[in-house]
């Protein structure tokens, strides 16, 4: 919360106020822990996927691009190479990345 | 030191909630209403280890440990640990593996090589299997009613 210009800080207050008592959905919410980890166990297992791809697909366009054969492939695979690794950029920071608070009660 | 079970928690929010309630004409009561519901708690142990104001060994009072304030990255990692010291649902990944493996060679030894070493294979594999299963109920199934608060 900080000041506006003029040391004014109430209309900022307000704004934050009916930014909370509009919002639609509670801002924490109690799960049970299986399915709160089950929630997210499907974006790990595309983050491990998305890795093993980007592993593959770079190992194959450095030996394609080194060998000089099949120059098509090479840029398919390099294509898939920068995709597979913002997919598993993504994935992994919503799983093993994520900083978001977790209280857990027992 | 008095203590109250959940169920009996629970059994008196309901009694609450129901005196809250005006009753309606002929003594029935009201229809329930979403709101009116019992809201979801969080068992929050006051000491978790031995008695209230318990002291250790050097003479200090022990902190309760009363919840679990964590991240979700720690959270995931820490259920997903596949250390075969400290257990968790890894582990089950690679009790699997190791367990189809040794299952392979149980059935490879006692036909080519001998009954005897078979059943070492056999001890193995019936070991990896319980592993699987002891992750798996430690790790996901235990936690099945255990509570979480987390961002949305």
């Amino acid at each position: 919360m900080g000041n506006l210009r003029g040391g004014l800080n109430a209309p900022l207050d307000i704004g934050t106020t009916a930014v909370l008592a509009e919002n639609k959905a509670p801002l924490l919410s109690m799960d049970s822990r299986y399915n709160y980890f089950m929630k997210h166990f499907d974006t790990w297992k595309q983050y491990v996927r998305y890795r093993l791809y980007l592993t593959v697909c770079t190992v194959l366009t450095l030996y394609l691009v080194f060998t000089q054969t099949l120059p098509l492939v090479a840029a398919c695979t390099a294509f898939g190479a920068t995709f597979f690794y913002r997919r598993y950029q993504a994935t992994a920071h919503r799983c093993v990345g994520s900083q978001r608070t977790v209280i857990i009660g027992h | 030191m008095t203590t109250l079970s959940v169920h009996e928690y629970e059994g008196f929010m309901k009694t609450r909630l129901a005196q809250a309630i005006p009753k309606q004409k002929g003594g029935k009561m009201g229809l329930w209403k979403d709101n009116q519901k019992p809201k979801p708690y969080v068992f929050v142990p006051m000491a978790s280890v031995g008695t209230m104001g318990e002291k250790g060994k050097d003479g200090q009072g022990k902190p309760a440990h009363v919840m679990d304030v964590t991240t979700r990255s720690k959270f995931l990692m820490n259920t997903l640990d596949d250390s075969w010291r400290t257990g968790g649902l890894g582990v089950s990944y690679r009790a699997y593996f190791w367990g189809t493996i040794f299952f392979a060679l149980t059935v490879v030894s006692y036909l080519y090589i001998h009954a005897y070493v078979a059943a070492v294979f056999a001890f193995l594999t019936g070991y990896m299997r319980s592993q699987y299963l002891m992750q798996h109920a430690w790790t996901l199934g235990w936690f099945k009613g255990k509570a979480l608060i987390a961002t949305t």
